[in-house]
């Protein structure tokens, strides 16, 4: 190999590890990755979840938030992807909004990665099925300005920055009577909510977001998720039961609309910690889970298993599941409360991702 | 007097007319919905009953003691869910017990009954197929997305019940069956 050849591809890989984000710490010592994220026009600014509960400030668990505004009053959307940073569909549809939305009358917030140290790692851990991590590092996808990569991370909070090793016995919601979780539970930020300043960092993540749905008076809340193909939770919207005739109608719409067949549960009450719940009890938003099939979470997954063109779930069509959902239910929201209505454009339709792709779509 | 009319719709709809419907509309309005296993497809059938500008009330755990002589019809949503009981603060045995006492009382008041079940396979299960039995044998008349239907379960509970049954491919499609079934 000539040295003109060791030199030009020495550059090439040079250029590709530069392209890539990385994890860093910011003048203010906020530890986070650099996502790629290149919010729309209607961007208002750029805050931070530790804007909420200062606890979080320098810590792994701070992640970046959205605020998009329309000129015209309205009410509020909050928009969580990445709870579980292995469930990619959910953070790439909080992505697709953030990139696409423009905001006419009242605000979206977007959080593309609500648990931002999950969205650090995948560390194989004894106990812990293997869905949990199994994915690729980072997805990549063709978009007008080049290939762009997305990170891709675990269902949990990395032990090493939960500041507390998980309980032995299991854990067990401070305000439950269900019998024990795994202990690794501890650090899954859909079993914290409404969340502790006294506990670990996911406890104190759920904290945040628990002030900020109160702070910024969010009228309608979206957890995004995925599940295993074919499984029970795949393909369903959660609702608290404050809110489950909007989902109703909603899941109805999705599926006269575009064919999707959604299942409808309302929040099982008694079981403690889950986002759709807590946020749904505790804020005066209505609360909303959405779950679309990861092929990488079914428990018969290769490690290899492609979670973005795989014919049995491409990610089109589940990004389009959580955008979908969400248009309906902001339509039946701005029906029934036109004095807040939320009103927003831009982003694809179900559709129109399907046949084009996401990336297509992302600046 | 209803069975027998409807039993007509049962040949067609029964014998292999996936998407037949019943051809008389029979049953009397306003209508009264209860969730038969508190699933929140009840939800559903609220949404289509809306649409369809059907008016009804609506109550998940509707007892007995509630149905008046101005409700004309009652419409079963069947399907456990765990959860739903669960939330409800309500035992799989006394669901049954509220559900066989409701149907006595609409028998007794002479109301129309129709079951609708929407969940397909996964709302199908020893619990939820108890309480399907149940609606089925009280019925005038059964609507089911057909994915439910795949072991022949309602086709054999209707065609014992003498009543028609309409399969519908997805939840959306209830929505004009039932509205035809009201007059």
């Amino acid at each position: 190999m000539s040295r003109f050849t060791r030199a030009a591809l020495s550059a090439v890989a040079a250029l590709a590890i530069a392209a890539m984000p990385a994890a860093a710490q910011d003048p203010h010592g906020r530890y986070t990755i650099n996502h790629d994220y290149r919010p729309s026009a209607s961007l208002a600014r750029v805050g931070w979840l530790s804007d909420y509960y200062p606890g979080l400030l320098g810590t792994p668990g701070d992640t970046k938030v959205y605020y998009f505004e329309g000129s015209r009053p309205g009410g509020t959307l909050f928009i969580a992807g990445g709870t579980h940073a292995n469930e990619i569909a959910g953070v790439m549809a909080a992505v697709l909004i953030l990139e696409t939305v423009r905001v006419d009358a009242g605000r979206v917030i977007v959080v593309p990665n609500m648990n931002n140290s999950g969205a650090g790692h995948q560390d194989v851990e004894p106990g812990m099925p293997a869905y949990t991590t199994r994915g690729p590092s980072w997805i990549r996808l063709d978009t007008p300005s080049g290939t762009r990569f997305f990170k891709y991370g675990s269902r949990c909070t990395n032990l090493a920055h939960q500041g507390a090793p998980d309980p032995e016995g299991g854990y067990v919601h401070p305000d439950s009577r269900e019998a024990p979780l795994p202990a690794w539970e501890a650090r899954n930020l859909n079993r914290a909510y409404p969340g502790r300043t006294d506990a670990g960092l996911t406890q104190k993540i759920a904290y945040a977001v628990m002030r900020l749905l109160e702070a910024e008076k969010v009228d309608v809340a979206f957890d995004y998720h995925e599940a295993d193909v074919g499984g029970r939770l795949a393909n369903m919207m959660v609702a608290h039961p404050k809110n489950i005739a909007l989902a109703a109608a909603a899941v109805m719409d999705v599926e006269l609309d575009y064919g999707i067949p959604m299942k409808l549960e309302p929040s099982n009450l008694a079981f403690r910690g889950l986002s759709h719940r807590e946020w749904g009890a505790g804020s005066g938003a209505f609360a909303f889970l959405t779950e679309s099939p990861n092929p990488a979470m079914s428990s018969d997954a290769e490690d290899s298993v492609d979670v973005v063109w795989n014919p049995a779930a491409p990610l089109a069509s589940r990004v389009g599941l959580h955008v979908a959902c969400t248009a309906a239910v902001i339509a039946e929201y701005n029906a029934a409360y036109p004095e807040r209505a939320i009103l927003v454009s831009g982003v694809p339709a179900y559709d129109e991702l399907v046949e084009r792709g996401v990336g297509a779509f992302l600046k | 007097m209803k069975r027998i009319a409807c039993s007509l719709a049962l040949l067609v709809a029964v014998g292999g007319a996936a998407f037949a419907q019943a051809t008389t509309a029979f049953a009397g309005k306003p209508a009264v919905v209860t969730a038969a296993g508190q699933s929140a497809d009840f939800e559903m059938i609220k949404v289509l009953l809306t649409r369809a500008k059907i008016p009804f009330e609506a109550d998940s755990l509707l007892a007995a003691s509630a149905l008046s002589a101005s409700q004309k019809t009652l419409v079963l949503v069947a399907g456990a869910s765990t959860k739903g009981l669960g939330a409800a603060g309500i035992s799989a045995e006394a669901e049954t017990a509220r559900l066989e006492a409701l149907i006595k009382r609409a028998k007794e008041l002479k109301m129309s009954v129709i079951t609708v079940h929407v969940g397909g396979g996964a709302r199908r299960g020893p619990l939820s197929d108890g309480l399907i039995a149940i609606c089925m044998a009280a019925s005038d008349y059964a609507i089911i997305v057909e994915d439910g239907d795949k072991d022949q379960f309602f086709t054999k509970l209707a065609a014992e019940s003498r009543i028609a049954l309409t399969k519908v491919e997805r939840i959306s499609a209830v929505g004009a069956p039932l509205a035809a079934a009201f007059k």
